[in-house]
């Protein structure tokens, strides 16, 4: 759960999220604690407004003389630093305070008459005061009055509220990630039957995928249908064509195979020998093409190989075509064996080696089949018709592999071709326990 | 004004005439902090809250025998009051007290 994993759909979408909500929940803040802070403020400066109008009202003025009728304050003014003060000044510099505020002195600027001020100073006991100084005249003399009152305590309401707020905001941004992470997670797991489709069409199970999958996903299955809809139609398409182009040249081949064998035997020409050795090789050569063009186009919609089942019918087929000889077969296949590669392939390498073996064989042929993340295929036969000098020379694969092998007959050149096209790879060798010829082969997965 | 009981008057003077005399207490004790004769109310607090943290609930200032006494009542967080007498020039605890 590394959040370096910039690659995960689920962590950028946290990155998001938990970026954005943290900007926002910071400006609410902001935008939230200077609001509060205003509206406290303004609010305790009206009500010091107030309280400074009425304590002019009970200013008395008695021979140069001030006094306040204490009946006509707030009892708050008398209890001493109780956070709510006042403080008046004569323009001769006399001054009355307000009983709370005892023996402190508040440092409060002269005001002209009608001019008013916000002030903000320390107070007695650490408290800091909001202070409405405003210049009055009362009965011909020029007046200073000073409303103060404690901040401290609602600015402690505030910054509880503002903590509260905070923890608040930190609790819902983990509660919304927790619930992104379900949401993305769940809408991930709607794509696994997605996979598992993807997964059987390259095994040959299905043709399609479904198209029952989150609607953003919707127009991508649809661009890979339509896709395999092309490439099997494309493949089918070719192969019908090459099918046809056999066929059609199979009957005019056969015509001037037989027209030039009557001509052989009606006079020997070297020329005739060499046309018909050129029809022999042309039928040859449309043969193997054939059979590559086939290879080529391994579809993802062809059949898997299962050794457990095709073996065996192989093996039947084999065993009537040399009944005669009476050959013993012996087969193996590991019970865990998966069906591997494209069947067709297989069955086509598989014949091939089988039939060379039973070609070759006195009376037994062994095949096994093993393998998990490759498929290995061993046959071997106890002919005798094979000296030490035949397997040395297959064994030399440089010049066998790459180049003609009609030599060996179209048999090997199909099996050579599988091979490479599976990226495998072919050994011959004598066989230890038939003594006849062993050949093993091991194909990779596609 | 006009409507208030005659009876209640003289109550009213009463009051009002208290609430001055207590009122004089602090101009005095202004005056004599200005001077720095006895220590000033703040300080003689953080000495008080050392011994008994709690809200000032009143202030009295008295001159007795040739010393200036602060009474001080302190509300704790319990919610009794305690009163503490303390000589305003050194700022020594002279009393302290549960009121009952």
């Amino acid at each position: 759960m590394s959040v370096l994993r910039l690659n995960s759909l689920e962590h950028r979408l946290h990155i998001g999220l938990a970026i954005s909500l943290i900007i926002l929940m910071g400006l609410l803040w902001l935008f939230g604690a200077r609001s509060i802070e205003d509206l406290t403020e303004d609010f305790i400066a009206s009500r010091l407004e107030h309280d400074g109008e009425a304590l002019l009202g009970a200013i008395v003025l008695k021979k140069q003389h001030l006094k306040v009728r204490p009946a006509r304050i707030n009892q708050i003014y008398l209890r001493p630093y109780s956070g709510h003060y006042y403080l008046i000044r004569q323009s001769n510099g006399r001054e009355i305070t307000s009983r709370s505020l005892w023996d402190f002195k508040l440092q409060i600027p002269s005001m002209e008459v009608g001019k008013s001020k916000r002030l903000y100073l320390h107070g007695p006991e650490k408290q800091q005061l909001l202070i409405w100084v405003v210049g009055f005249k009362k009965q011909g003399m020029d007046l200073t009055v000073a409303v103060a009152e404690d901040l401290m305590p609602i600015k402690m309401q505030r910054d509880l509220f503002l903590r509260n707020f905070a923890l608040l905001a930190l609790v819902s941004l983990v509660i919304l990630l927790a619930v992104q992470g379900v949401v993305v997670r769940q809408a991930f797991h709607r794509l696994k039957p997605l996979r598992e489709d993807v997964k059987s069409l390259s095994s040959g199970q299905e043709k399609l995928l479904r198209e029952d999958v989150p609607s953003e996903m919707t127009p991508l299955v649809r661009e890979v249908n339509h896709l395999l809809q092309l490439l099997s139609r494309r493949n089918e398409r070719s192969r019908n064509a090459l099918g046809n182009l056999a066929h059609a040249l199979k009957g005019p081949l056969n015509l001037l195979t037989r027209y030039i064998d009557k001509q052989l035997l009606v006079e020997y020409k070297t020329e005739s020998r060499q046309a018909s050795q050129q029809v022999e090789r042309i039928r040859l050569l449309i043969d193997r093409e054939l059979k590559r063009a086939r290879l080529a186009g391994v579809g993802t919609m062809s059949q898997r190989f299962d050794a457990h089942s095709d073996l065996q019918d192989l093996l039947d087929v084999l065993k009537q075509i040399y009944h005669e000889k009476r050959l013993q077969f012996t087969q193996s296949v590991s019970s865990d064996q998966q069906p591997f590669g494209d069947r067709e392939d297989i069955l086509e390498l598989l014949g091939n080696l089988l039939d060379n073996a039973c070609k070759w064989a006195e009376g037994r042929v062994y095949c096994s089949i093993s393998g998990i993340n490759q498929l290995v295929i061993s046959v071997e036969d106890d002919g005798h018709g094979l000296v030490d000098e035949d397997v040395l020379r297959l064994t030399q694969r440089g010049s066998r592999l790459d180049e003609n092998i009609e030599g060996h007959g179209l048999g090997l050149a199909i099996v050579y071709d599988v091979v490479q096209l599976y990226n495998g790879q072919i050994e011959f060798d004598r066989s230890p326990e038939l003594h006849g010829l062993r050949v093993r082969v091991v194909l990779n997965h596609l | 004004m006009s409507k208030f009981p005659t009876r209640l008057w003289p109550l009213f003077f009463f009051m009002t005439t208290a609430l001055l005399l207590a009122d004089e207490g602090y101009q005095e004790a202004r005056q004599l902090t200005e001077s720095g004769r006895i220590l000033p109310l703040q300080e003689l607090l953080q000495v008080i809250q050392a011994e008994q943290s709690g809200r000032v609930l009143e202030v009295e200032f008295e001159h007795e025998d040739g010393l200036y006494l602060y009474e001080i009542e302190i509300l704790d967080k319990q919610g009794a009051v305690w009163e503490f007498k303390v000589d305003a020039a050194s700022g020594e605890i002279l009393k302290r007290e549960l009121e009952d």
